[in-house]
């Protein structure tokens, strides 16, 4: 099974460089080939699920470098998957109307290998160069319509994005320094006896750096315009997977399993979510242009999982994971329904849409569950995640931080209300009586996402148990990390 | 740590910090997107520095020269990817004037 670690990375690349090539003499072959590749990849999460013992990480070496798959990098890895699966079969349609989907497919390859380089690989070096791969094909794919509203926002998150790389490269220079090694499994064990204040300073650096990609509150400005702008299956991917792989996984694997949780650092995470849940619910809730509301609540999503996981105990943990899971799936299929709606009507102002439940009536429906979900309604998959943020809370002992998290979920039902009321239901308007249904293609990725949020809301038991519970295991080892690691490599 | 050594390193660290402040002064000061630019490039030169003091203070100099190699490759993608930018801006406002771009509020 270890040689699908680097195959998950090489396959994306070797397509990426092949996809213009192929384009040019048969477009249809390039598309089909492209769902393919991320079908394949999606494929090889299962396998690993299906055929690799649990609770036990699997490690590549070749040349010095490791690529490590423990329980928290798979769950990564599936979520990537999935979600680039239907973010492909949507874009065969949608991007029709750029031109020039040659060069979206090459960047959107370059994206995925970066992420799945990104979680999987164990050293710090390694791991940045992939992040910066996903990185910089995600600014290029922001800017794709080559409008002055992409560019604009491309340069924003350019800007942040960079400055927050020179961040993640000091921490890493400093880990160095102190460690002698960028491998994540080796720096674990020797950081145990670094002077508390190198640690602190490097474990500051990483927070703001990583905190930057992943867009929690104060750091935050760049996501609202690059998720707006880009063309919505990016959204999609941007929201659902590049956020979280590259900020909240990176996070996670640095706090917990290189330096080792505290109680100050569990606090930092605990107060950065809960300021993100209220002031991304908030500036969502004034929002009309349908893709910014929507990029407003990943602001309040992340806050979630950052409360979830900065708790760190074994529930909040489970409820933080579960929630990023959840949220890739729920986040990119109303990311899809927004493009679906803009592609048909041309706009998206909410105000300027009405009674589309009867022109559009599959986008309308997914689009429902996706806005139960979020909001935690039962028997959708947001709720069970949220249930865990919230109990994980009180058994804690911290009322408050239940009860602002409770808060915040009803404001999101709130401005999920508000989308439904003004663009599915309610008067139809008489300049959109010609309006159709998406193409095909776009259906089948809406549908087969709102039904995956279905079946992972009524499956709950069997989705905590093999899936979540080893992401879990493997953020609760803690700095163990390092030993197991070093023991399966040898 | 030794005296030379010690020596060695604040020389280092000072340029580093020195470079840091500068790539993030030129950033926010201006109004000009290839300046921005230039401030961030800066900014990769200090931590490329940094890299480098790293590798000295483990004494894995060699490694650290290797990284620092691979991180100025990086920047070269990160330059190439923002001129890109930079070029639909100017075809789009025929100006490099950052205030021109204020489409995005709210």
């Amino acid at each position: 099974m270890r040689i699908l670690l680097p195959l998950l990375i090489a396959l994306p690349v070797v397509w990426a460089a092949l996809a213009a090539v192929v384009y040019r003499f048969n477009r249809r072959a390039a598309d089909l080939i492209t769902a393919l590749v991320t079908l394949i990849t999606c494929g090889f999460a299962i396998a690993l699920y299906l055929f690799h013992p649990l609770n036990y990480p699997i490690v590549f070496r070749l040349f010095g470098i490791s690529l490590v798959l423990d329980g928290l990098s798979h769950l990564l890895i599936l979520t990537a998957g999935i979600v680039a699966l239907f973010v492909a079969i949507y874009s065969i349609s949608y991007m029709e109307k750029y031109g020039r989907k040659d060069l979206f497919y090459v960047l959107f390859m370059l994206m995925l290998a970066g992420i799945y380089g990104v979680v999987l690989s164990g050293d710090l070096i390694v791991m940045f160069i992939f992040l910066e791969m996903a990185a910089l094909s995600a600014y290029a794919l922001v800017a794709f319509g080559l409008e002055s509203q992409p560019l604009e926002a491309s340069f924003k998150y350019f800007i942040m994005g960079e400055a927050a790389s020179a961040f993640i490269l000091i921490a890493i220079g400093l880990v160095h320094a102190a460690a002698g090694t960028f491998d994540l499994a080796e720096a674990a064990l020797r950081l145990q006896m670094t002077a508390p204040f190198i640690k602190a300073v490097a474990l500051g650096l990483f927070l703001t750096g990583f905190g930057m990609k992943s867009a929690l509150f104060p750091l935050h400005a760049w996501l609202p315009d690059a998720h707006t702008a880009a063309p919505s299956p990016i959204s999609a991917m941007l929201s659902g997977v590049l956020i979280k792989a590259l900020g909240i996984y990176a996070i996670v694997r640095v706090l917990f399993n290189v330096f080792g949780m505290t109680s100050q650092i569990s606090s930092i995470l605990m107060i950065l979510g809960i300021i993100s849940i209220l002031v991304g619910v908030l500036l969502a809730l004034g929002q009309w242009d349908f893709k910014r509301l929507l990029a407003y609540h990943s602001v309040s999503q992340i806050g979630y999982i950052a409360l979830g996981v900065g708790l760190a105990t074994p529930l909040g943990i489970m409820g933080g994971l579960y929630h990023l899971f959840n949220h890739a799936i729920f986040k990119s299929l109303l990311f899809l329904n927004a493009g679906s709606v803009e592609s048909q009507i041309g706009t998206r102002d909410l105000k300027e849409m009405g009674g589309l439940s009867r022109k559009m009536p599959v986008t309308s429906a997914t689009s429902l569950v996706a806005s139960l979900s979020i909001a935690g309604i039962p028997p959708f998959n947001g709720f069970w995640s949220k249930l865990f943020i919230i109990l994980a809370c009180v058994q804690a002992g911290k009322i408050w931080l239940a009860l602002f998290a409770v808060i915040g979920s009803i404001l999101t039902l709130a401005s999920f209300l508000k989308v439904q009321r003004y663009a599915f239901f309610g008067q139809a308007k008489e300049t959109l009586s010609e309006i159709k249904e998406s193409p095909v293609p776009m259906t089948i990725a809406m549908v087969s996402l709102a039904l995956i949020c279905l079946a992972i809301g009524l499956l709950s038991p069997f989705v905590i148990n093999y899936l979540i519970n080893p992401a879990v295991g493997a953020v609760a080892n803690g700095v163990g990390y390092g030993r197991i690691v070093l023991g399966a490599s040898k | 740590m030794g005296i030379e050594m010690s020596q060695m390193f604040w020389t280092f660290f000072i340029f580093f910090a020195l470079l840091l402040v500068e790539g993030f002064y030129c950033i926010i000061v201006t109004y000009n997107f290839l300046r921005v630019l230039i401030g961030l490039e800066l900014l990769m030169k200090a931590v490329t520095l940094f890299i480098i003091v790293a590798g000295y203070l483990s004494g894995n100099l060699a490694l650290a020269q290797s990284i620092a190699i691979t991180v100025i490759v990086i920047e070269v993608v990160v330059v190439v990817v923002a001129a890109g930018i930079i070029i639909g801006f100017f075809r789009e406002y025929d100006s490099l004037n950052i205030k021109n771009a204020r489409s995005m509020k709210g």
